[in-house]
């Protein structure tokens, strides 16, 4: 998967695969690419600029396994990491973007499971106790997702190429 | 699932370029031009790898057009996808090749490559119901244009859940004066592998 990181004018871009979480602190961006039902969750320790991003396919796993491909796996664990590296659980917020639904015309139950994982999502923060600050998530567009941690923003790219920030 | 050995690999190999023969047949009295398509290369993916391997072809956000299908049984069961990805850039080429004009309009093209989709769905069933004796009954397909891991992505937790593996064909679309390189993927469950197993024993 996209493990690649680049360097952008000194700062450094993390690309965040599919069932992947990926921290950082003070600069970087975290990136990813190619949302569609998938559902990416940026939380950011506003304090001490800490940010970390979680790519998630899939909204509930009963497995025990610590899966980041599903969503009750993947932000305890991101929350679990951004502790090590010094974020504080009360400074964290959330921004989550993705969750379309790309096929329009299809019957198919399966297809709708963007809506699925913003369910998901939403209902483990809220557990959690951590607020949503802001998000763009639904639609029927892909979306590449660049969180910047540097000042905790988010640049939504739709596949039209319109650019939204949150 | 089991990995896919090197005899059931030829037989997909060979399900790929019945499907295309079949479907280039169909096309061309459909359009009353002679189309060809080949199938120059399979590959065998798993499902964590696809990104990886798409990206030899594409870029993850690079626009793609994609045709969804799903083929069920006769007990209208899911068994199988098919899922045909178009290069954006290749509207132009491919507007000619089957419209037979150059005037793009982005509506005719969709209902040609749903179409396209239709025949090719239709010529796969055909070539594995011969092949292998099990009727597939393909759905409607579904359309979508936008970045092709989104795309992807969009149907992988369905997969996920039947099939460790993607079959890739990387095929040509061409006539005389266009060429265009389509991706189709094809994601066969344990009862499509069955079938392929017992035909392989009874060869051997």
């Amino acid at each position: 998967m996209h493990k690649k990181t680049k360097r952008h004018g000194g700062i450094m871009e993390f690309v965040v695969g599919i069932g992947e979480i990926k921290v950082t602190k003070n600069n970087g961006t975290l990136v990813a690419l190619g949302l569609g039902s998938c559902i990416c969750v940026a939380l950011y320790d506003t304090k001490n600029r800490i940010g970390g991003l979680a790519h998630i396919l899939l909204p509930y796993s009963s497995e025990d396994s610590r899966n980041p491909k599903y969503a009750n796996h993947a932000i305890p664990t991101l929350i679990e990491e951004m502790r090590k590296m010094g974020a504080k659980r009360e400074n964290i917020v959330a921004k989550i973007s993705g969750g379309a639904q790309i096929f329009k015309h299809m019957t198919l139950e399966f297809l709708k499971i963007g809506e699925k994982n913003i369910k998901a999502v939403r209902e483990i923060l809220k557990k959690l106790n951590i607020r949503i600050v802001a998000e763009d998530v639904g639609g029927t567009r892909g979306r590449n997702v660049y969180f910047f941690v540097s000042n905790g923003k988010l640049l939504v790219r739709y596949s039209n190429g319109e650019n939204v920030w949150i | 699932m089991d990995t896919i050995s090197g005899f059931e690999l030829d037989i997909l190999k060979e399900l790929g370029n019945i499907g295309a023969g079949h479907a280039a047949t169909s096309l061309s009295q459909m359009i009353g031009r002679i189309i060809e398509l080949t199938v120059p290369k399979v590959n065998i993916v798993s499902i964590s790898k696809i990104h990886t391997a798409l990206q030899n072809q594409l870029n993850g956000s690079d626009i793609v057009a994609g045709v969804f299908v799903s083929l069920n049984d006769l007990e209208n069961e899911e068994v199988g996808y098919i899922y045909i990805l178009f290069p954006k850039n290749s509207s132009k080429a491919l507007t000619s090749l089957l419209l037979g004009n150059n005037e793009e309009s982005e509506e005719m093209l969709k209902s040609a490559l749903i179409e396209l989709g239709n025949i090719l769905s239709s010529s796969f069933c055909n070539a594995t119901a011969e092949l292998l004796d099990t009727m597939l009954i393909p759905t409607p397909p579904g359309f979508a244009v936008d970045y092709v891991l989104a795309l992807i992505e969009s149907i992988l937790p369905k997969i996920a859940e039947k099939s460790d593996n993607i079959i890739l064909f990387e095929a040509q679309l061409k006539d005389e004066s266009n060429s265009v390189s389509i991706m189709i993927m094809f994601i066969p469950d344990e009862k499509i592998m069955k079938c392929i197993r017992k035909l392989r024993d009874m060869v051997e």
